[in-house]
């Protein structure tokens, strides 16, 4: 069943290459042509998910997610998920913090020829920031 | 008995077009144990029932009383509803304790909700972009990109 295969996809993405850190595991579920869609007030705002994986792990090498509700229909996923890491290198132009942070959201993925073709963010990084001590 | 996945989400789009462009919050449609997660505004916690339902909602139409919701995206499968949604309204209130700024604002967000096997919305998790909105207040700097 589509829904699974790509809720599978979703899992990897979260798991394999967020929690386990296998940077390959972007080449078999993310597209070339990917369109990352932030909010506006997104803190970080990495233009390929490259940079974004490069510079989350020089400033939070501990990233964990978990993935608590998967939702499919057609070619969509939603995915609720929540972090935990510990902010042990530079982020966004400042000095590490070595605190320990968390945030939740609720991501959508658009999954075309079982690769991740769109994603639209949702995260709380007005809280991020107030939990580093930016804001 | 549980409604199907289409007529959850006819229940999600009456109730959050209702409670957003009117400011009724709709207690038929929610159970009285409907919890509201979302920590939006400041809230630190979640208690069951209508009324942090009625708060949220109604913290946002006091700072823009002319609110109107546009739903971008619907996503529902089995007890789930998901919208990715926007919020625009003229900010003649004050948003989240600030002055009143005359400001148009518009807001996105991302809300999920798991709905009973009475039809009623029973939880709700959202994300908002309340630092976006911070930004367009001019309260915050700008994000400073990658």
């Amino acid at each position: 069943m589509l829904e699974n295969i790509n809720k599978a996809i979703v899992t990897r993405y979260y798991i394999d290459f967020w929690t386990e850190k296998n940077e390959s595991v972007m080449h078999e579920i993310i597209s070339e042509e990917v369109k990352i869609h932030f909010p506006p007030g997104q803190a970080h705002q990495p233009a390929t998910f490259k940079k974004w994986f490069d510079t989350a792990l020089i400033a939070f090498p501990d990233v964990h997610f978990t993935i608590h509700d998967l939702i499919a229909e057609g070619d969509k996923v939603v995915c609720r998920w929540s972090y935990v890491a510990t902010n042990t290198g530079p982020f966004l132009g400042r000095e590490a913090t070595q605190l320990k942070v968390t945030d939740e959201g609720n991501n959508i993925f658009r999954i075309e020829n079982g690769k991740i073709a769109d994603m639209w963010m949702a995260g709380d990084s007005l809280g991020l920031l107030h939990q580093l001590g930016v804001l | 008995m549980a409604l199907s996945a289409v007529e959850n989400n006819e229940v999600c789009l009456t109730f959050f077009h209702t409670a957003w462009n009117t400011g009724v919050v709709l207690d038929d449609l929610l159970a009285s144990d409907a919890i509201d997660h979302s920590f939006v505004g400041g809230k630190t916690k979640s208690e069951p029932g209508s009324e942090s339902f009625k708060q949220i909602v109604g913290m946002f139409r006091y700072a823009m009383p002319d609110i109107q919701i546009t739903i971008l995206d619907a996503i529902f499968a089995e007890d789930k509803v998901v919208h990715r949604w926007s919020l625009t309204g003229t900010d003649t209130g004050g948003v989240m304790g600030m002055p009143a700024s005359g400001k148009s604002l518009t807001f996105t967000g991302t809300t999920t909700v798991r709905m009973n096997d009475e039809g009623k919305i029973t939880e709700r998790w959202a994300n908002v972009d309340e630092l976006g909105l911070l930004q367009q207040l001019g309260v915050v700097p700008p994000p400073p990109g990658a």
